[in-house]
């Protein structure tokens, strides 16, 4: 027999409670396999491509583009493959598979993740049969000119009505669109998803200022010898394969991480659950204003070159526009601890508000040269300060300094990162 | 445009040809005309009726039904420094002289690295409409206009037909003129000269909707396609090509940036055409311009048929081209 899973609108961070299905990239019937792009969301942290987890048969799609609907909502069904057994009982997956899933339900972030937002939010179920209209049409027809122009007004096609050749969208729909006043609203325009993503921060921010008891811990960690390594590992490599600070200090903390798993996890329900993978978040800054905060998985497992790989491949994919070439959905939610860079724009330290249901952010400050005693000889070195909040109701003081102390000590022999 | 309208007078299409003919034979001594039928006959479409008596068969040749061979006499007068005129009865027959223009005209220049140039005309009768059936009544302006080498001229006005063999025999190289069969009967202003460079498009009527882009015997069915649409309130501008080897790209992509959509209307067949040369450089040039896809309207893929309303059926015609603007506006009643 194979079985039915639903395929319900994800959860991409503790701040989002709804979102908005812009565009199936796939229609019933379709085979999709695990990992496939199947829509497009438009959530508070911009446009996202969502993967499916499972490989099957699209039977059926519920929601129609455009509608905001409360995150768990069912979009579509699928039946599953039944050459596909390890997804038949996701329950005993490697727990190293990128797989989330953790019931017969499909769910779309980390089991903590997912509990935590039901919790909060309690997806309305009601809202399932308000959508539960089929849609033919996945893909918005328009000429090449409406898509330049609603690309240069932020306009999303799909919501206006195409009177052109197969009633597409043609350029005069879009201005009929943009000048009729009723529609002011549906444009959104940079400063609107500003806003929106300025909101989602505040409620996410607030919501962790309000429920975690954050402590604070600073460390000045000498770098003397991280940076003369990577100044003689980098002399010889093009610029393309050079290894930046970060990438060491990514690895080096996702390495003191896996000896210091209380740092690592989700709080909820008044209980802290550890997770296996490192899956560290960093936070982007946009160019136009916000953050969005896409994890690397498994850091700890990675080499220095595939963290610089992924980080500079997630840098670009955060301002892309297009799809296959933006953010994935399951890059966005799962991360089990944040990592913020404040010494990039020249801020000696931060003191990060944790992201929840995470436990701890470090915080990462501007390299410097300063004068370090050895004995009584002063010598010119470099330093930087590591910045630790964590969640008291997990961890306390002696832990998190032992954290930091272990990290200060990865960092003194670079050559073994 | 028409600057030169006040002096202008009404004539057929073939009576334009005769009087640019006879201007180039008085104009140019080097200028002659041979071709099968151009003299005693006085052409198999009565365009060169009379020139033999006035010219004498020095400059008006007769020649025996062999196109390569009379051709391949041409492109070697060209060479010896005579402005030869030949005339191959239609188009269909061209076909016997392909080795002369396409390996010998179009090629000595480049072959004699620039020292032997040929400017050479030849002017052929084409298209469809007389029920003279397959053999001929087909548009091979397509293979001419493929060739690097030759240039290819489509006259499809009165004007045009009066003074583009005058332009072709100023060019250096093989210049061949496709006169158009269902033009020859046709009434127009002919001007004091050219309005343009031979080898320049002209924009045959202003519109904003949509571009119709044509050549030769199809631009009287467009004119009267754009005069139907404009009752509709659809404002229709029509290019009408004139050149087609080289094309004026920058008319083209001019307009079709203006209207955003295009409709090719050619008497060739769709595959392989002219018309999918066109698409394709709107596409590479205007895609983001596009209000809707480019199409094509070009005579169905059967040899042309002899009975008539099968005749009729096989080309484009001018209900077809008013149809396909209304779809492509989504006006359709």
């Amino acid at each position: 027999m194979t079985k039915s899973i639903d395929i319900t609108m994800p959860s991409l961070g503790s701040d989002m409670t709804e979102g908005m299905l812009v565009e199936w990239l796939i229609k019933v019937g379709d085979k999709v396999k695990h990992g496939d792009v199947i829509a497009v969301l438009e959530t508070q942290k911009g446009a996202i491509d969502m993967e499916v987890y499972q490989d099957g048969t699209i039977t059926q799609l519920l929601v129609q583009p455009l509608k905001n609907v409360p995150v768990g909502t069912v979009l579509a069904r699928l039946k599953e493959s039944e050459a596909a057994p390890s997804s038949l009982n996701p329950r005993y997956q490697n727990p190293l598979s990128k797989t989330k899933q953790h019931s017969d339900k499909l769910n779309f972030d980390q089991p903590g993740m997912a509990s935590v937002e039901q919790h909060l939010y309690q997806p309305q179920q009601k809202s399932l049969t308000a959508v539960q209209t089929h849609t033919s049409r996945h893909t918005v027809n328009a000429s090449p000119i409406a898509r330049k122009m609603a690309n240069e007004q932020q306009l999303n096609l799909s919501i206006v009505r195409g009177t052109g050749f197969n009633d597409a969208v043609i350029l005069k729909d879009i201005e009929a669109f943009i000048n009729e006043p009723n529609n002011q609203g549906s444009l959104t325009t940079n400063d609107d998803k500003l806003a929106n993503m300025r909101s989602a921060i505040a409620k996410a921010m607030s919501q962790s200022k309000r429920d975690i008891p954050h402590f604070y811990l600073s460390s000045d960690i000498t770098i003397n010898k991280a940076q003369q390594w990577l100044q003689q590992t980098n002399q010889d490599k093009d610029p393309q394969q050079q290894i930046l600070l970060i990438a060491l200090l990514l690895k080096a903390i996702a390495i003191t991480l896996t000896k210091y798993p209380g740092l690592n996890g989700f709080y909820h329900k008044d209980r802290f659950e550890p997770v296996n993978e490192i899956n560290i978040a960093n936070v982007i800054s946009l160019r136009t204003g916000g953050v969005v905060v896409p994890l690397i998985q498994n850091v700890d497992q990675l080499s220095l070159h595939q963290i610089m790989q992924a980080l500079r491949d997630m840098t670009l994919r955060s301002r892309s526009l297009e799809t296959g070439k933006r953010l994935r959905s399951s890059e966005l939610s799962g991360a089990s601890i944040t990592i913020t860079n404040m010494g990039e724009r020249g801020a000696d330290r931060v003191f990060g508000i944790i992201y929840p249901p995470q436990v701890a952010i470090i915080g990462l400050g501007k390299v410097k040269k300063v004068a370090q005693v050895y004995g009584e000889k002063i010598n010119v070195g470099e330093q930087l300060t590591v910045c630790l909040s964590a969640d008291h109701r997990v961890v306390d003081g002696m832990l998190a300094a032992k954290f930091l102390n272990s990290l200060a000590k990865k960092l003194q022999y670079p050559e073994q990162l | 445009m028409n600057t030169q309208k006040t002096n202008s007078d009404s004539m057929t299409y073939r009576d334009a040809l005769r009087a640019g003919i006879i201007q180039s034979l008085n104009e140019d001594e080097r200028v002659f005309l041979m071709g099968e039928d151009v003299g005693h006959y006085g052409g198999c479409y009565g365009v060169t009726k009379g020139l033999l008596a006035q010219y004498g068969d020095q400059r008006i040749i007769d020649t025996p039904l062999c196109e390569s061979g009379f051709v391949g006499v041409g492109i070697g007068a060209a060479l010896g420094g005579m402005k030869p005129i030949v005339e191959v009865m239609t188009v269909n027959f061209s076909l016997l002289a392909m080795d002369q223009i396409v390996n010998s005209a179009a090629t000595l220049r480049h072959m004699s690295g620039g020292q032997f140039n040929v400017p050479l005309v030849i002017r052929m009768a084409c298209g469809a409409g007389l029920q003279l059936a397959a053999q001929h009544s087909h548009s091979w302006e397509n293979l001419y206009a493929h060739i690097p080498g030759l240039k290819v001229l489509s006259p499809a006005t009165q004007n045009d037909a009066r003074y583009m063999l005058l332009q072709a025999l100023q060019d250096p190289d093989p210049v061949l003129i496709f006169e158009h069969v269902m033009l020859l009967n046709t009434q127009g202003d002919v001007l004091d000269g050219p309005e343009a460079d031979m080898e320049k498009a002209i924009i045959r009527k202003q519109g904003t909707d949509i571009t119709l882009i044509t050549y030769g015997g199809s631009l009287p069915k467009v004119l009267k396609a754009a005069s139907a649409l404009e009752v509709l309130n659809i404002k229709v501008e029509v290019v009408d090509l004139r050149c087609l080897r080289p094309l004026d790209k920058a008319t083209i992509i001019a307009s079709v940036e203006k209207t955003h959509r295009a409709i090719i209307i050619d008497e060739g067949w769709k595959t392989g055409s002219l018309a999918g040369e066109l698409s394709a450089i709107i596409m590479e040039q205007a895609f983001w311009t596009l209000d809707a896809p480019v199409q094509r309207i070009c005579t169905q893929e059967v040899p042309i048929p002899y009975p008539k309303h099968l005749e009729h059926a096989a080309l484009p015609q001018v209900d077809q081209i008013v149809n396909c603007v209304q779809r492509l506006l989504n006006t359709e009643l």
